[in-house]
């Protein structure tokens, strides 16, 4: 005769071993979401000021090109150049200078995958407003 | 063969036990993991706002009244035109009490303490042109570091704010 404890297990008596795989289940999902959570909040803080300085940075660029009279010259070159200067080393943009009669760009083109972030300022251009886009990158 | 049979029942609940109380403690430690992290990321986005909000306003407005002096002052803004840095204001702000220009960031009530650091962009090292304000402790649980650009005397020039909770 087969002693009662091992039928609990291997025989008859196995429906205890449902509630436990139930329990067993039940505890792994609640520790696999509060892994991710923990996971997802520390990455998500760490996104979000990077996104932030990077828009801040290509905001203040295209203000302080603005101020210098540096778009209204329409050089690609010297724009480059200029904000060469400025970009920090793990950063890359490229401006985008709509006037009514000509467009300008830099050069730099921006990856095809990672964070980009973009925005735009209103200038004026011979007597004409003209909009200066950017877009912003991490190398 | 009664005892025996004891003996197993015992077994088996002391295994039973002590697998219970493995995974009530992971589950307390885990979770008390996800609260820590989810109040550090709290109060992290509350500062990081706050520190762009108030990088925001230093650099790009003027302040109130337009030309304030360290007597006028009732609202903080550090440029003359949009990033570009007032040297009197710079100067009337370093005349200023700490604590009351706290109160007149509105970041007194967070218990937040701030610094202020431009340096020449140009210049590799020892380019600080302006400095104000308590850096971070190295204590400080939450530091937020704000780099701007502007110009400041005629100079293309970063201006560094620390935005920090001890």
């Amino acid at each position: 005769m087969k002693p009662r404890f091992l039928n609990s297990i291997f025989g008859k008596d196995r429906k205890g071993i449902v509630f436990t795989l139930d329990v067993m289940l039940g505890i792994m999902v609640v520790l696999i979401i509060l892994t991710f959570g923990s996971v997802y909040l520390s990455l998500a803080s760490d996104e979000k000021l990077g996104q932030l300085q990077l828009i801040r940075t290509g905001n203040d660029i295209l203000a302080i090109l603005d101020y210098k009279a540096i778009l209204q010259s329409q050089n690609e070159t010297l724009i480059y150049n200029e904000m060469k200067t400025m970009l920090p080393p793990n950063m890359d943009m490229q401006i985008l200078i709509e006037a009514p009669s000509s467009a300008t760009q830099t050069t730099m083109q921006p990856p095809p995958k990672g964070l980009i972030v973009s925005g735009s300022r209103v200038i004026y251009i011979n007597g004409n407003y003209a909009k200066a886009k950017y877009l912003a990158w991490y190398r | 063969m009664s005892n025996k049979k004891a003996q197993i029942v015992s077994l088996d609940l002391t295994i039973a036990i002590v697998l219970f109380s493995i995974i009530v403690i992971a589950i307390i430690v885990f979770f008390d993991l996800f609260l820590n992290r989810l109040q550090t990321n709290l109060i992290e986005t509350e500062i990081l706002n706050n520190a762009f909000a108030m990088s925001d306003f230093l650099v790009t407005t003027s302040g109130e009244p337009t030309k304030w002096s360290n007597t006028s002052v009732r609202v903080l803004g550090l440029a003359d035109y949009d990033r570009v840095l007032s040297e009197a204001k710079l100067n009337n702000l370093s005349k200023l009490n700490y604590n009351y220009t706290k109160g007149l960031l509105k970041i007194d009530i967070f218990d937040y303490d701030y610094s202020i650091l431009i340096t020449d962009l140009n210049k590799t090292s020892q380019g600080i042109v302006y400095s104000y304000g308590i850096s971070p402790s190295p204590s400080a649980k939450t530091v937020i570091k704000i780099r701007r650009y502007v110009i400041f005397k005629n100079e293309t020039s970063i201006f560094e704010l620390d935005l920090w909770k001890g």
